[in-house]
């Protein structure tokens, strides 16, 4: 009987290591993504809200393509396409991993652009003038006045962009990259059960939660002023 | 230095669109002067002030601030703005207070007072701390020094407003409309703000409906209807004794 | 201002649209000149091996997150005869063409069953293995023959030569009850357990390495619905590469290393290399 629990115990562990390492790639995907989609998408905002026709329109087309397409094409998009597209003797493959950032990062900075936008623009013209009047530069009212407040708009839907980023990696898989999911599914094939897919979920849940306090966190420190 | 006019404004115009909202107004502010602008809604008054702030773009006319110029007309019939630098100092004798308040949410009274002294007129942070208390002892509020705006009533926002713009200390305060978005009880306390600051002879523009404190508080009103001044004077004449007829109407729609 | 907008966005479609069709039609290899693919490999020094690495027992992970299985020992001997290194790429199988056409593998190696589909557009060794497509039950079961599975529930693994195999055979296909598709032969066998499905359609090697890692016993039926034979997948004009992987594993069947490898995971050398 203990050896059973033993045996039980031992597999477990070995489970848990095994998706571990897997969640370890998951979470390089999430941080990198976060890194270079939050920034980009501020860039893209701007973009969508400039006043230069040729400026918005393409920024627009953008945004309509990377929201309006699966991100499983736009990963698969990234990776084959400059194989395909580039002539015969300049075959330049680009590495898994690099190719799964890139889509990531272009498609997510697409959405915290919608996200910063709705936010940005919410803000009341009243406040802009304030600042103007008082002798604020542009730079000093965005960053002083209006950023602070468009953080404290758009925090609910930022939750909800990094907390379907985590669920995202699993995307990956279709690169052939060993992340949380794939390496569920391994196991679950190797030992024809679906244990290691339920503990995966687990997993993800566990890191959503962390996620979600976190955000929480950062709404009670925001609850200072209405 | 003291022939030399505050604010001279000469020909105006603003259009928005195909609507021209302002046709050429001209007028001076001396120095120590507190001016009443009244009129029907649409007739101008707040695009006026907007337009002195630099929150809007004229279309024709100048305007100077004690003799320096801020934007004129030229023989093409070009506007021409001066250069940036020199706006910004110029925007830094003018404040402006707003019929909504406009405070920043984010910031307490007191932040709200010294951001602008800190980071634009590069105070250091404990001068302009005292001159916010100072200021807050002015217009009564020293006790929500720490609050924040949502906090505190429509009156109280306003005052901290006028601290706010006294804060930067600036040659001419103009208030648009300062107490219409307040609850009639809320009021007195605003205008008991400005007329103090009248007794000490800050140079004041206010575009107002409050007849009774035109009439008590201004050294002189001005009359505007679609875009132009129809009548300016001192109060005792304007409500007395009004010359025009579209004066005489508006003040009888009024009263 | 709409119509223009309306405009910009049918010209972004034809363009998206322009651009997929020129990435689906594919570019064929269009090198006109010698074959030096294995001398490209030789001068990299590395081999990369494309499998899905959720097949066992050809070619999967580990207990110790290691990719492991018969082709891949067989992989792993061939190349340290040939003096290149092995790398082991996992992919989505249903990108293998994909992968392998772009460069990105260099052979699909994955209990890769040879059929004239696919022959199209790979290139494929002489068969190494041969592969049955049977009917399995419970152990318990009163099936014994395909008539006995008239109006039962078959289930199969999707997009598997499973699938294909009983395409092939309408007559039955037709006089079953229903047709369960699976995203995973692991998931199939587990509903034969509890019962969800009456009879399984699946690979013998999948299902007698099954049986032989959990102890668990079923009913095979003797009669196979397919035959199938194993290959390793090149691109279609590395023919050399292709020859010398054939040449490497002909030796091996010759001094009776193949035998071994197959030995060690089905107990038999089911091998049918130089045979």
């Amino acid at each position: 009987m203990l050896e059973n629990i033993d045996n039980i115990l031992q597999d477990l562990f070995r489970l848990f290591r095994l998706l571990g390492i897997g969640a370890l790639t998951s979470l390089k995907i999430f941080f990198l993504t976060l890194i270079f989609s939050m920034p980009l998408g501020l860039a893209v905002a701007f973009g969508r809200m400039s006043k230069n026709k040729l400026i918005n329109s393409i920024v627009r087309f953008f945004i309509l393509v990377m929201r309006g397409t699966p991100l499983i094409l736009q990963i698969m998009f990234i990776y084959y396409a400059p194989s395909f597209m580039l002539p015969e003797g300049m075959k330049i493959n680009i590495d898994r991993f690099v190719a799964a950032i890139i889509a990531f990062s272009l498609n997510y900075s697409a959405y915290f652009a919608e996200i910063y936008r709705g936010g940005i623009e919410s803000i009341s013209q009243g406040q802009y003038e304030a600042a103007a009047v008082l002798g604020f530069t542009k730079v000093q009212t965005f960053f002083k006045i209006i950023v602070p407040q468009v953080i404290k708009r758009i925090l609910p839907s930022i939750s909800n962009e990094v907390i379907t980023l985590v669920k995202d990696t699993a995307l990956v898989t279709t690169l052939g990259i060993s992340e949380l999911y794939r390496a569920a599914k391994n196991e679950a094939a190797r030992v024809f059960s679906t244990v290691p897919l339920f503990v995966a979920g687990l997993f993800y849940l566990f890191m959503n939660s962390i996620v979600t306090k976190i955000f929480d966190k950062i709404e009670k420190k925001l609850s200072y002023y209405r | 230095m003291d022939n030399i006019p505050m604010l001279e404004v000469r020909g105006l115009c603003k259009n928005f669109e195909t609507n021209e909202v302002l046709s050429g107004v001209s007028f001076n502010i001396e120095k120590g002067e507190v001016v009443a602008v009244i009129g029907p809604s649409g007739s101008g008054k707040s695009t006026m002030l907007r337009c002195i702030n630099l929150l809007e773009r004229i279309d024709g006319g100048s305007i100077s601030i004690a003799g320096d110029m801020m934007v004129h007309t030229n023989n093409n019939k070009k506007v021409v703005y001066a250069q940036k630098s020199q706006l910004r100092k110029i925007r830094l004798r003018l404040g402006m207070v707003f019929q909504s308040f406009n405070l920043f949410p984010h910031f307490s009274v007191t932040q709200n007072i010294t951001e602008a002294q800190i980071h634009v007129a590069k105070k250091d942070p404990r001068n302009a701390a005292e001159t916010a208390n100072e200021l807050l002892k002015k217009v009564g509020l020293s006790d929500k020094a720490d609050a924040y705006p949502y906090q505190l009533s429509g009156g109280q926002c306003q005052r901290v407003a006028i601290a706010r713009a006294l804060a930067m200390n600036p040659d001419i305060l103009f208030f648009d409309e300062p107490t219409s978005a307040l609850d009639p009880e809320l009021t007195a306390e605003v205008l008991k703000v400005i007329q103090d600051l009248a007794a000490e002879h800050m140079t004041m523009v206010v575009v107002t409906h409050e007849m009774g404190f035109a009439r008590d508080v201004a050294d002189r009103v001005i009359f505007m209807d679609k875009g132009l001044i129809v009548e300016e004077g001192k109060p005792a004449n304007i409500f007395s004794n009004p010359q025009n007829g579209r004066t005489k109407a508006f003040l009888k729609s009024i009263f | 201002m709409k119509k223009k907008y309306f405009k910009k966005s049918i010209a972004a479609i034809i363009l998206l649209v322009l651009i997929a069709s020129i990435m689906l039609t594919g570019c064929e290899s269009s090198s006109t000149g010698a074959d030096d693919s294995w001398d490209k490999v030789k001068e990299k020094g590395e081999f990369v091996l494309g499998l899905d690495e959720s097949f066992p027992p050809m070619g999967f992970k580990d207990e110790n997150g290691e990719i492991v299985g018969f082709d891949i020992d067989t992989a792993k001997e061939v190349f340290l005869r040939l003096g290149v290194e092995l790398k082991i790429q996992p992919i989505n199988w249903d990108a293998k063409e994909q992968e392998l056409n772009t460069g990105n593998i260099d052979c699909i190696w994955n209990g890769f069953t040879i059929n004239d589909k696919r022959k199209e557009s790979v290139l494929f060794t002489k068969p190494y293995l041969n592969n049955r497509q049977v009917l399995v039950v419970k152990e318990d079961s009163k099936y014994n023959t395909i008539e006995d599975l008239e109006g039962k529930k078959l289930g199969l693994q999707a997009e598997s030569s499973a699938e294909d195999a009983l395409s092939a055979n309408e007559e039955f296909k037709s006089k079953l009850k229903e047709v369960v598709l699976f995203d995973d032969n692991m998931l199939a066998i587990m509903d034969l357990e509890k019962g969800g499905i009456d009879v399984l359609l699946i690979d013998e090697v999948v299902i007698r390495y099954y049986m032989q890692t959990k102890g668990t016993s079923f009913k095979i039926f003797e009669k196979e619905l397919s035959h199938e034979e194993y290959g390793i997948g090149f691109r279609k004009n590395d023919k050399k590469l292709m020859g010398k992987v054939q040449e490497t594993l002909e030796a091996m069947a010759k001094d009776g290393k193949l035998a071994e490898i197959s030995i060690k995971w089905f107990e038999n050398d089911i091998t049918t290399v130089g045979k």
